[in-house]
């Protein structure tokens, strides 16, 4: 009788794991939205459709945890730029407990941690494996069956119209149009750019490319004896080696813009507008400061980048003396060779507001 | 004869009460007005060699004025390594060290930005050369970039002088 009773209750767990198995309690669903500045946001909602409570390991209902998303774009595997934590073995505060019917819902912006800057069909769907993804006895016990836990969802699907480098910004650069990372027309990005980002940076990036162009013309059509307003305010009095000077670092500036492989890093969260390592061309880190600026006029994007780019050793090696227009301005008076070694006297000239001949 | 004597006498005596009167207020002055305090900034180093990994040095500023200022830390050691700040060389080949820590772009400057000094106060601050300079085993010169230092007074006017220190000596074991 007592091995009967056993017996029984063993027949019951297989058949109530079977039925699990069959309908399962956690339904995943995603939905895929655009943005109208061409971010993409996708939507993940879990639901506890089972009788009981259940627990899902934290991280994975996370995309700035753990790698949760598939995303495919045209049949293809799209790269994920987030993070990869090794972490410890998960312990019960680690898990998020879902009563019966209850939902889960997060929204998550996706151009940020995969490529999908280019014209194609997405698909993007919820999809994890692990060892650890529920803290339920039952499914632990057919997970070790399995060797392996997976939850997923139907695949969402989206259309795409790519962000297209504008301009002449990115002429005869390497390695132009996919292949190397996550990449334009030959400028790239690194730290979670968004595709919303990403079209402001080639925006004002051309911006760039034209007041640089424009500083090479002005200094094309004067000279040391024969200067102007423009150049007399941010640079000073004119010698024919300090003119060759502006010369060497707007046409130095200018290439970095035309033919080197600019990357752009948007991980930065503090007020700055940007920043370099001069000894590690051509990666410009771009901070809270610069999304918040205007793309032409004083202090703008396209003037920050003049100025970031101006700084790198293999440019033109500028240093920042003194900050601000005013200060720019004495120093020019005061010395004009240090001018000339002053990042933001580059810019200043470069974004000649307000404008002077 | 004699009266020209005396007018002269007199005129120097004058002068003499003049000077000794008035003296603390001319020193003062002179001492309030001096911009470009030489004696204002230092930069030391422990005189033992050091290793690579540990070029700590220790930079400090007295505020030479007659009031309190509100020193900007922007391009000063005091707010560390977003800048280029020094001229690091190498004293056997005269070869200068590049810098290699980031050079930051900022808006304009926030309260938290300034640091408050007490008229004759010293302040000072330890950072570490190795975070942003590599050093091999030899002699090496330091001293700081012409940077122009800003500070405001009790009324808020910016005001600017140059901080210059002398060349300073050290060794990398």
């Amino acid at each position: 009788m007592k091995y009967l009773v056993k017996l029984m209750v063993a027949i019951t767990a297989i058949i109530t794991l079977q039925v699990n198995a069959a309908k399962p309690q956690l339904e995943v669903q995603v939905s895929v939205a655009k943005a109208e500045n061409g971010n993409v946001n996708a939507t993940l909602s879990i639901t506890n459709n089972g009788n009981g409570q259940q627990k899902i390991l934290a991280w994975y209902t996370d995309l700035n945890e753990e790698h949760i998303f598939s995303v495919k774009k045209d049949g293809v595997d799209v790269e994920f730029f987030g993070p990869h934590y090794k972490r410890q073995a998960p312990v019960d505060k680690d898990f998020i407990k879902l009563k019966s019917g209850q939902s889960l819902t997060q929204t998550f912006e996706l151009s940020a941690l995969y490529d999908m800057s280019s014209t194609g069909n997405y698909e993007v769907s919820y999809d994890v494996k692990s060892m650890h993804l529920y803290s339920n006895k039952g499914q632990q016990k057919k997970a070790a069956r399995l060797a392996v836990e997976q939850l997923s969802s139907p695949v969402a699907v989206i259309w795409l119209e790519g962000i297209e480098a504008k301009g002449t910004a990115n002429k005869g650069k390497p390695g132009s149009g996919g292949g190397a990372g996550d990449c334009i027309g030959g400028t790239c990005f690194t730290g979670r750019c968004d595709n919303a980002q990403k079209t402001q940076v080639i925006s004002a990036l051309a911006a760039a490319d034209q007041i640089t162009n424009s500083s090479v013309a002005y200094l094309s059509s004067h000279s040391a004896n024969n200067t102007s307003a423009r150049y007399n305010t941010w640079f000073g009095d004119a010698t024919s080696a300090r003119y060759n000077t502006a010369v060497n670092h707007f046409d130095a500036i200018n290439d970095a813009i035309d033919n080197k492989p600019v990357t752009f890093d948007c991980s930065c969260k503090k007020t700055y507008f940007a920043y370099v390592y001069p000894t590690q061309p051509y990666k410009v880190y771009l901070c809270r400061a610069f999304w918040n600026a205007n793309e032409l006029g004083t202090d703008s994007r396209a003037g920050t980048i003049v100025h970031e780019l101006s700084h790198f050793n293999a440019v033109a090696g500028t240093d920042d003396v003194v900050y601000g227009q005013s200060g720019a301005q004495s120093l020019a008076t005061s010395d004009p060779d240090q001018a000339l070694n002053n990042a933001d006297s580059h810019e200043y000239f470069a974004e000649n507001t307000p404008n002077q001949n | 004869m004699w009266s020209i004597h005396l007018s002269s006498i007199k005129k120097i005596l004058f002068v003499l009460i003049f000077f000794i009167a008035y003296y603390p207020i001319i020193f003062n002055k002179a001492l309030a007005n001096m911009a470009t305090s030489k004696q204002s900034c230092a930069i030391t180093v422990s005189s033992a060699p050091l290793s690579a990994d540990q070029v700590i040095i220790n930079f400090s500023f007295q505020n030479p004025y007659l009031k309190e200022i509100e020193l900007l830390t922007w391009y000063t050691p005091f707010e560390g390594f977003l800048s280029d700040l020094f001229i690091v060389t190498r004293s056997d080949t005269g070869q200068q060290l590049s810098y290699q820590g980031p050079m930051v772009k900022r808006l304009q400057p926030q309260s938290e930005d300034y640091l408050s000094i007490l008229p004759n106060e010293v302040s000072s601050t330890s950072i570490n050369l190795s975070f942003v300079y590599a050093f091999n085993q030899g002699n090496y010169q330091l001293t700081l970039k012409d940077k122009t230092f800003y500070y405001q007074d009790g009324r808020l006017k910016r005001l600017a002088f140059i901080c210059e220190v002398p060349i300073i000596k050290f060794t990398v074991k």
